[in-house]
């Protein structure tokens, strides 16, 4: 960190309210018309120092909480990446979006698949492919449907997170961070000072800490669809009848078509290997599912507990700051 | 998740902010600040000393499961629920397959609305099962937690986050071992359950019928049964090759052969096995009785006897025969015989007959299916009749049995079969079952509420307890601390 680093935001401005605080302390103490008056003024000081260097520094510490939290998490056995606070809330709008898109991806398949049954079902010819096609929008909504409700939990999360986030962004940003530690020492503004000491202390920690592991479940689990097709693709790409037909069928076809056929022949192709299509999905859905859903129950108690300790510790802080801060009267 | 590096990320955690904490009590506020603090110094080492108890007590819980259960795998049961789910949605395109083309479509909506039932219920069922280990899984990485949560409460014990704390604290000791018997319990009825569901194989075909012979016969296969009437496509198990055991008309059992022809191209080929053609027969040529209604017999004229001069015989119809002249040997299948000639009858057996067994279909559904002949034949007998008529015209009538009729709009037959016996039975089961299940449920949520009221209630007094035992600590440990420091040169 370079000295010009500590002019700007975030620790700039921890910086600057630091250096009021203290000229405040100074102030007090060269103003102080008696001399019982400046001993107090002199005992006071000490609590404002330490109160600026706690200042000062807060910035610094909500700029390593998000490697505090990748640390304690690597601890307790959950790899996650240290996620800087301004950038949580960008990250969980991309992982909203990747989720976002797969349970779109999926709607529409399922969509399509049942317009093109009703379409090909009104002709006489081909009714029995209108049937089958009508049907497997239900089969496919059925294997999915566990793995959609947990994207909609999914996308709940990264939701909440990507709100909490921008707030704690926008904290760290402004300095709320120094702003709430300088606001413990006037006796009016303790209570809340101290509650959002305790937000910063506790979120700075545990929020980049959930956001990562949030972030590693959308980036591990948030994409079995495609994943699944890239399966069943490579599945298909070995038989060579489905390929020649498809060369054959889509050379200078548009490439909105080109992709459609080829989105069939791999259906097709699935279905035609029906017990190896069932127990892929299968294996695949359900490892994603089930992750996806653990997480967003640990998350969710996790917060829970994070705001539980968050008022504990305000009280803490409250009646440490009294202890510190407050002038004692000679 | 590693338990081993829960429990002692906790431990440690503990440890390190007790340490903080009553530092922080000692060097600021009564060093610094000189303020009195025995009570909070109490307090904060009493409620240090109950963390280590409560963590030596759960220590060998969790490094010695499954004192708390091992979480059932919540994974096993979504895979087991997506693949029999997989083959009932399978099922049901194969029904539309055979249905929608022959536009019943009543039909098709209603056995819709049952597998999507079943699908919905074990969808339900999982679903729920599913939730509740992975909730356990969550809970037992706050598990270890909980003591320090506790703890913490007791240390401050008049702060609302305090009574939060402990409230959250009792929670997770307690509802972590019932949230693990409610999972396990649930891990076991919908792995039971949907075990007991999985079909013999994950793939599904339909098998073309090409049948000649008597009609309409119900053909009794490897993978169920049906009437040759309607009958285009039924639906097979791909990984079992299908055999016929049996082909019966009108009760009376065919002697038949088969043949697997293999499939040609067309847009339905992955959905088709191949077409299984069927040749069945008397061992004679018989005349059936019957009308539009259906088949209520059969006779034959199996050789004449005697033939006199000017000899003739003829069929009149399907019950009546003339003969003039001539002595004739008949096989008939029918309730009696009746002429105005001499006749000798004889009851035999040549035919083998057989009982019939509709598909095992619940009774609401099986007339979805189509319609069966009875069980077993009504007023028939198998005859062997001798009848002469010498010097006069004699009409042989054969009067009709019960009848034999039946045409399947839904061949029950391997997957279809399986769909409307062993899920719909099952969760009709699971579902007298369900009661049990809504009682743990009910009975875990009104412990853990009775019990987590209770720690809050009992907070202020533990509190008082803890610094009791932070005060005999203390003061044990005070004296001490002066002597050492007398030692230290500094």
């Amino acid at each position: 960190m370079s000295v010009s680093s500590l002019l700007t935001l975030p620790y700039g401005i921890g910086i600057a309210i630091a250096l009021a605080e203290l000229a405040w302390g100074f102030i007090k103490y060269y103003l102080a018309p008696t001399p019982g008056q400046r001993r107090e003024a002199l005992d006071e000081f000490y609590g404002v120092v330490l109160g600026a260097v706690l200042t000062a520094v807060v910035a610094y510490y909500m700029s390593v909480g998000p490697s505090i939290g990748a640390s304690i998490a690597e601890a307790m056995g959950v790899s996650v990446p240290s996620i800087p606070l301004p950038d949580i809330y960008s990250v969980m709008y991309g992982d909203f979006n990747a989720v976002m898109a797969q349970y779109i991806a999926g709607q529409v398949l399922s969509f399509a698949f049942s317009v093109a049954g009703a379409i090909l079902g009104a002709t006489e010819v081909l009714k029995p492919i209108g049937a089958l096609l009508g049907s497997l929008a239900g089969f496919f909504n059925v294997i999915m449907a566990p793995y959609n409700r947990a994207l909609i939990a999914t996308m709940m999360n990264t939701i909440a997170l990507a709100a909490l986030g921008q707030v704690m962004g926008y904290m760290y940003n402004y300095g709320v961070g120094s702003l709430s530690v300088a606001l413990l020492l006037p006796s009016r503004t303790r209570r809340i000072g101290a509650w959002l000491s305790s937000f910063i202390i506790v979120f700075s920690i545990l929020l980049p800490m959930v956001v990562g592991y949030q972030h590693v479940l959308v980036f591990n689990y948030g994409n079995v669809l495609t994943m699944w097709e890239s399966t069943i693709e490579q599945h298909c790409s070995g038989n060579p009848v489905i390929q020649a037909g498809i060369s054959a069928i889509i050379s200078g076809a548009p490439s909105w078509l080109n992709q459609a056929l080829k989105i069939l022949a791999d259906i097709a192709c699935g279905i035609a290997s029906l017990p190896w299509l069932i127990e892929n999905t299968a294996t695949l859905v359900s490892i994603g599912t089930f992750n996806l859903l653990v997480g967003d129950i640990v998350i969710d108690i996790v917060m829970g507990i994070g705001f539980a300790i968050t008022a504990w510790l305000a009280d803490l802080i409250d009646a440490g700051a009294r202890a510190l801060f407050e002038v004692r009267h000679l | 998740m590693n338990y081993a590096n829960i429990l002692w990320g906790a431990v440690l955690t503990g440890v390190v902010f007790f340490s903080i904490y009553i530092a922080y009590i000692v060097i600021v506020k009564g060093r610094l600040r000189g303020a009195n603090i025995t009570r909070e110094l109490y307090s904060a080492v009493g409620a240090f000393a109950a963390f280590i108890v409560m963590m030596a007590l759960l220590t060998p819980l969790l490094s010695n499961l499954p004192s708390l259960a091992t979480p059932p795998s919540g994974g096993q049961v979504l895979a087991q629920y997506d693949i029999t789910a997989a083959i009932l949605s399978a099922v049901k395109m194969i029904v539309a397959l055979i249905l929608l083309p022959a536009e019943e479509f009543g039909t098709y909506y209603s056995l819709s609305g049952v597998i999507n039932s079943v699908i919905g219920f074990i969808g339900g069922l999982t679903y729920l099962a599913v939730m509740v280990i992975a909730l356990y899984k969550a809970l037992l990485a706050l598990f270890p937690w909980a003591p320090l949560f506790i703890a913490i409460a007791l240390a401050r014990p008049n702060k609302p986050g305090s009574i939060v704390l402990m409230g959250i604290g009792v929670m997770a000791l307690v509802t972590t071992p019932l949230v693990g018997w409610v999972a396990g319990l649930l891990y076991s009825i919908t792995v039971g359950a949907i075990s007991s569901l999985h079909p013999p194989c994950l793939g599904i075909k339909l098998l073309g019928i090409a049948y000649f012979g008597p009609s309409p016969a119900l053909v009794a296969m490897s993978q169920g049964v049906f009437m040759t009437n309607g009958t285009g496509y039924i639906p097979v198990w791909a990984c079992e090759e299908p055999s016929v055991d049996q082909v019966a008309w009108d009760w009376l059992v065919l002697n038949y052969t088969y043949a697997m022809r293999p499939v040609g191209f067309s847009l339905l080929t992955p959905f088709l096995k191949g077409t299984l053609v069927i040749n069945a027969h008397l061992p004679f040529t018989t005349v059936g009785i019957e009308n539009s209604s259906g088949v209520y017999g059969a006779w034959a004229q199996l050789r004449v006897l005697r033939y006199w001069a000017n000899g003739t015989g003829y069929v009149i119809n399907d019950t009546a025969f003339y003969i003039r002249n001539e002595s004739a040997l008949f096989w008939a299948w029918a309730d009696g015989v009746k002429a105005n000639c001499s006749l000798k009858i004889n009851e035999v057996s040549m035919v083998k007959t057989t009982l019939v067994n509709g598909p095992m279909v619940p009774y609401p559904l099986a007339p979805l299916t189509g319609s069966y002949p009875p069980g077993y034949p009504m007023g028939y007998r198998q005859m062997l009749i001798n009848a002469t008529a010498y010097n006069e015209s004699c009409v042989i009538v054969f009067e009709p049995g019960s009848r034999w009729s039946g045409y399947t709009i839904l061949p029950v037959t391997g997957p279809l079969e399986w769909v409307l016996a062993g899920p719909f039975n099952i969760v009709n089961g699971l579902n007298q079952q369900w009661g049990n299940v809504e009682s743990a449920f009910t009975a875990v949520g009104v412990l853990t509420v009775a019990v987590t009221l209770l720690g809050i209630l009992l907070l202020p007094y533990l509190a008082v307890g803890t610094a009791y035992l932070g005060a005999i600590i203390v003061e044990f440990i005070s004296p001490l601390w002066g002597v050492i420091s007398q030692l230290l040169p500094f």
